[in-house]
């Protein structure tokens, strides 16, 4: 009897040992990446396309592609593709954040990262605009003329059909890419441009996708960047309001937008030369400060919440002729390690798809009685207006109707891509929600809340029942009130513009 | 036929084997007499070659046992002082165990098997573990699987210990069957009237010497005391006494 | 006569086998062994798992969040973190395990953050405490988090890039595959895979030497024709036989057991399949003859089975030496004979198995010549010991 017991266990475990024979994976297909500035544990390769698929001829393209290999065993089948913005970021380059963004998520699923073809190594077009080994503080006074001159030598030097490097073209690589890859059913995530890349991919093959998230929508009929100057207004708008409702930030400094918009118009008639540190190397020059150079600190500083907590100190000073933590503001991004963009890739699919659509004086209009009009993005329209432009299809810029699954995020004081795209898409889109998170700029997935609702809604598979509770705690990061940084002795304002919100703040600290 | 001469074996200081010289001619069965440490145990154990003699000279059947113990092994049936069992085995896989270890295989194995437990009268027990069993049929078990490739020679160290009335009987009746077979019996004893009543020549073993040889009349004769057992505790005794103190 | 003795060596095979299967205390002794390592193991990694879990979703006692409100606000919109009223003695409350972790924020936190002094925040944990660590470990980076945040905007406020403030960027570069990581931290499997070949063959290498002698039925064994060498060869090819049935049943339970950690809570990427199954046994297997060679060699010295117990208790903890040595001291660069020594060999060998290494099959096929080749001269020398008087006679 033991005997026969003693067998049977033999038997059942070497059987059940043996069978753990997996299916063909993704990355059977990949190899390690290899390389220091590799992501760790993840899998790289690449897929050939034609540079032109209608012809399939000519010059191809290496895709490059990194997966990120799910951590369990039993992982699911349907993987999440990250598309990245820009237009012009490239995802390969991204895994690290993407990551630690999605790190719940690779515990059951791969993630897939392809640079998108004119972006990372997928024949890059990249262009600098300014001399990035030059550390000078001259760097800063690069004139519009000369960055515009550089965009236009630079279209001499691609070996590109810069007219094949649409939206609608790189979606079906993508699907190339997918079906390299084995995988049937996927789901996406898609932040700003990836959100246009993404509602692109549902469209022409949405019978593939499982489930959407759609962060910060950039969506096909945008046409960049006629809005744009009234939305980054709106956000601005919304930051003095903040400052005005938080009692530190109004005392502190007080009369925030007259005094931002008298500034503006000041620096434009009659820039003054000051005498600026340089925020990094520490050198000491005499620059003339333009109504440019503020506009594009400025609206940069928008998208990023926590850097906007600086805002209204930096504009106390530079209304005080002090412009050394504008400076410094700006310098943010040069700390290195922050990829470059891909202009060329940027302006290839803006100017097919956005520019035709935009007529001067509708761009005029548009900028009108805006802060930062004259500013915004100009240097895009102004190089479509040379750059080899391909071209789209009419229906590209009909809303885009899905039934899958789709959580579509903005953040609420996003000054590119307000709550307002979002509502729109989520119209066609009937199987969606779209979540507004309070404080938050550019793209939402990326707070502690976002990513846990993103983990959960990829879970399911559906909007259906998705716990949103966290979004109502998250706010705008409070404002610097003295060189120290925010007042730690009062909770920042709960909720940046939100009128209800305002209603709950403990008493004591609401706004006199 | 065993030949045995002037076998010596000391362990330390102690003189276990100081010259023991006898013979065991075929056909008769031959008894190691004498008192508990007299050295019996140790000369049968050079006899089936475990041990190896310091001195002296055995022959088996004409084989040297200190020069070709496995030759001499192949002509002895042993059973040892010590006759452990392997408690979850049965009689029946004890025989077989042994026999198929002398090389008897298939049907002859089992005829042999058969052969002995009938001899043996142990049928009804055959294939039940030893564990169980008392000490007459653990005896008969190790008896049954020291002779189960029908040796010439047989070798018996104290068979009879211990054993109840029964069963001494029965392991005399194996004796006398074995010595009707024609097989050389040496067996160990120190009880009188067991040597007595089987042997054909007694050897008197004293402080590991062999004291004295023969028939019971002969040893009678030799001490001149009518009653064995008088003419064995003579023959030890007078060893004793010529012992300086 | 070498056919005979070969053959001879066989009925001694069959009969320890048999004898073995037929004893119910070795056999729960194979079965219990064999389920104890994969069951200690599950339970390991998912408290393991539960502790990393509790680090993900956290509450925070906080002590004194009126004094930093700013702070607290920021620390509760940290992804999986809420706040919680702290207790009277965070000291107390921590020490006596009624909490894992405890902020506290003096009084004077404001005054300090203020004009720019380092404001003082308690972190009170108890880093003996297993369980907390994860979560401790969670909250020290948010804290991090928060002062690069404001040290960053405070060095911009002032008209500092904060890129002066990082002289170094360090980049670390992994070289090593998460399954090799992996591997490491899993580095006991080896040594659970060889005690089951341990403990499987104990029960043959003493009964069948020790035991022998206890019961007294060596001497009858011995006086048979067979030679020593077959004897010794066959109770050596016995206990084989249920070492490497030991090491199947343990290696399969435990494979089939790994699909069900929560390795993927931890972090950890992790396969084992068909190809390493075969590959830990191509390792280990070879190994067991060795082992019971050894273990019968040991026990044929014990005069009784207690004490060929005890032996084999050393000869047990002797072989975990190099398995603990390499857990405790993982040496990474390793000499190319180390493969081959027993042990060692196993340790290492295991190691890059698991962490998907690829390993030539000459490497696996010197392993087993050279361990076979020990295990026949270990025999051998039993077979010697057989001829001993004293090893026969004595008690």
């Amino acid at each position: 009897m033991l005997r026969r017991l003693f067998v049977a266990f033999l038997t059942t475990f070497v059987l059940t040992g043996c069978n753990q024979a997996q299916p063909n994976q993704a990355i059977d297909r990949l190899k390690p990446c290899t390389g220091h500035d590799a992501p760790v544990d993840a899998y790289c390769g690449t897929v050939k396309v034609f540079e032109n698929r209608d012809t399939r001829q000519g010059r191809q393209i290496d895709l490059n592609i990194v997966v990120l290999p799910a951590l369990r065993a039993d992982a699911q089948p349907d993987p999440l593709f990250f598309l990245a913005g820009g237009p012009g970021q490239a995802a390969a380059g991204m895994a690290k954040q993407v990551r630690d963004m999605f790190r719940r998520v690779q515990t059951d699923r791969d993630i897939v990262l392809v640079d998108q073809r004119g972006t990372g190594k997928s024949n890059p077009l990249t262009c600098d605009l300014s001399d990035a080994e030059d550390d000078s503080l001259r760097a800063a006074m690069v004139s519009y003329e000369e960055v515009l001159g550089r965009v236009k030598a630079c279209i001499d030097k691609y070996d590109a059909d810069l007219t094949q490097y649409a939206t609608p073209i790189a979606m079906d690589d993508l699907d190339d890419v997918r079906a390299f890859l084995g995988y049937d059913k996927i789901n996406i995530y898609g932040g700003s441009y990836g959100t246009r890349a993404g509602l692109v991919y549902m469209r022409q093959h949405g019978d593939r996708v499982r489930s959407a998230i759609l962060d910060g929508v950039a969506p096909p009929d945008m046409r960049l960047p006629l809005f744009f100057p009234k939305d980054a207004q709106r956000a601005f708008d919304m930051l003095v309001k903040d400052c005005e409702s938080n009692d530190g930030c109004r005392e502190a400094y007080p009369n925030l937008g007259p005094r931002m918009k008298a500034l503006m118009e000041r620096l434009e008639k009659e820039p003054p030369t000051v005498k600026i540190t340089h925020p990094r190397t520490g050198e000491t020059a005499n620059i003339r400060v333009d109504a440019r150079m503020l506009a594009n600190v400025m609206v940069f500083t928008l998208y990023i919440p926590t850097a906007s907590a600086l805002v209204p100190a930096i504009i106390d000073a530079a209304d005080r002729n002090d412009f050394q933590s504008m400076f410094a503001l700006g310098s943010l991004g040069d700390g290195g390690g922050a990829q470059q963009m891909a202009i060329g890739m940027q302006l290839s699919v803006l100017c097919a798809e956005d520019a035709p659509r935009n007529t001067a004086d509708a761009l005029a209009r548009e900028a009108e009685g805006t802060l930062f009009g004259n500013y915004a993005m100009k240097l895009q329209s102004d190089a479509c207006g040379f750059w080899p432009r391909g071209k789209v299809d009419p229906s590209f810029y009909e809303p885009v109707t899905s039934r899958v699954p789709t959580l579509v995020m903005s953040g609420e004081i996003d000054p590119v891509t307000p709550p307002a795209w979002g509502d729109q898409i989520a119209k066609t889109l009937s199987h969606s929600t779209h979540i507004v998170m309070p404080g938050t700029g550019h793209t939402a997935g990326g707070t502690g809340c976002g990513q846990r609702i993103m983990a959960a809604f990829i879970a399911s598979g559906t909007v259906d029942g998705l716990d949103t509770s966290c979004v109502s705690r998250v706010t705008r990061p409070p404002f610097f009130v003295s060189p120290a940084g925010p007042d730690p002795g009062v909770p920042p304002a709960s909720n940046a513009s939100g009128s209800a919100k305002a209603a709950d703040k403990p008493a004591g600290q609401a706004p006199k | 036929m065993i030949r045995v001469t002037s076998l010596r074996k000391h362990f330390g200081d102690v003189r276990a084997v100081d010259g023991v010289t006898f013979a065991a001619p075929d056909g008769q069965v031959t008894g190691l007499l004498g008192p508990n440490g007299a050295g019996k145990t140790t000369t049968l154990r050079m006899l089936y070659t475990l041990m190896r003699p310091d001195a002296g000279q055995i022959l088996v059947d004409g084989i040297d046992a200190v020069d070709d113990p496995q030759g001499a092994r192949f002509a002895l049936g042993v059973l040892p002082d010590q006759s452990g069992l392997y408690p979850r085995l049965t009689a029946r896989e004890h025989i077989e165990y042994f026999g198929e270890l002398q090389g008897i295989t298939g049907s002859e194995l089992r005829q042999r098997t058969e052969h002995l437990l009938q001899m043996l009268d142990m049928t009804a027990i055959a294939d039940r573990r030893v564990a169980g069993f008392s000490h007459g049929e653990r005896t008969k078990t190790a008896l049954a699987r020291a002779i189960v490739h029908n040796p010439k020679n047989v070798l018996l160290d104290e068979p009879t210990n211990g054993l109840d009335v029964m069963s001494t009987r029965a392991v005399r009746e194996i004796i006398r069957r074995l010595k009707g077979e024609g097989h050389t019996v040496l067996f160990s004893s120190h009880v009188m009237q067991e040597v007595s009543a089987l042997c054909d020549t007694i050897v008197v073993i004293a402080r590991g010497r062999s004291v004295a040889a023969g028939t019971p009349d002969d040893l009678r004769t030799q001490t001149g005391h009518q009653n064995l057992e008088d003419a064995f505790v003579a023959l030890s005794g007078l060893e004793a006494e010529g012992q300086p103190s | 006569m070498r056919a005979g003795s070969l053959t001879q060596s066989l009925v001694v095979m069959r009969k320890e086998i048999k004898d073995w299967s037929r004893d119910r205390r070795s056999i729960i002794t194979v079965l219990v062994s064999s389920l104890l390592a994969p069951g200690l193991i599950f339970i390991m990694f998912n408290s393991m798992a539960t502790r990393q879990r509790s680090a993900e979703d956290v509450t925070i006692p906080v002590v004194g969040a009126s004094h930093a409100p700013a702070f607290v606000e920021w620390l509760g919109q940290q992804a999986g973190v809420t706040i919680a009223d702290g207790p009277d003695n965070a000291e107390d409350a921590v020490r006596n395990r009624r909490e894992d972790v405890v902020i506290v924020i003096p009084e004077n936190f404001a005054k300090n953050f203020r004009v720019s002094r380092p404001a003082q925040i308690r972190l009170v944990a108890d880093s003996s405490s297993q369980n907390s660590r994860p979560k401790v470990q969670r909250i020290r980076t948010l804290l991090q988090r928060y002062n690069s945040e404001i040290s960053s905007l405070r060095l911009i406020a002032r008209g500092v890039s904060p890129a002066v403030a990082t002289p170094m960027q360090i980049e670390e570069v992994e070289v090593s595959s998460s399954q090799q990581r992996a591997a490491t931290i899993l580095g006991f499997i080896p040594l659970f895979v060889m005690l089951a070949a341990f403990t499987g063959a104990m029960a043959i290498a003493t009964d069948s030497t020790a035991g022998e002698r206890e019961r007294g039925s060596f001497e009858a064994l011995l006086a048979n024709p067979a030679p020593r060498l077959a004897i010794a060869s066959g109770k050596w090819l016995a206990g084989t036989v249920t070492a490497v049935v030991t090491v199947l049943i343990t290696a399969a339970l435990l494979f089939s057991m790994f699909r069900y950690l929560p390795l993927q809570d931890l972090g950890m990427r992790f396969r084992l399949g068909t190809p390493e199954l075969i590959g830990t046994l191509a390792v280990v297997v070879p190994l067991a003859p060795l082992i019971v060679a050894l273990q019968m060699y040991v026990a044929t010295f014990a005069k009784s089975f207690k004490e060929a117990q005890s032996y084999l208790t050393f000869l047990m903890m002797a072989q975990m030496i190099p398995g603990m040595m390499q857990t405790m001291n993982p040496t990474t660069a390793r000499a190319w004979w180390m493969h081959y020594v027993p042990w060692i060999g196993q340790q290492s060998l295991l190691t890059d198995v698991l962490g998907n290494k690829p390993i030539g099959p000459e490497v696996y096929a010197i392993v087993g010549v050279v361990n076979l080749t020990l295990a026949v001269l270990v025999v051998r020398a039993t077979a010697g010991l057989l001829h001993r008087e004293k090893i026969i006679f004595g008690r």
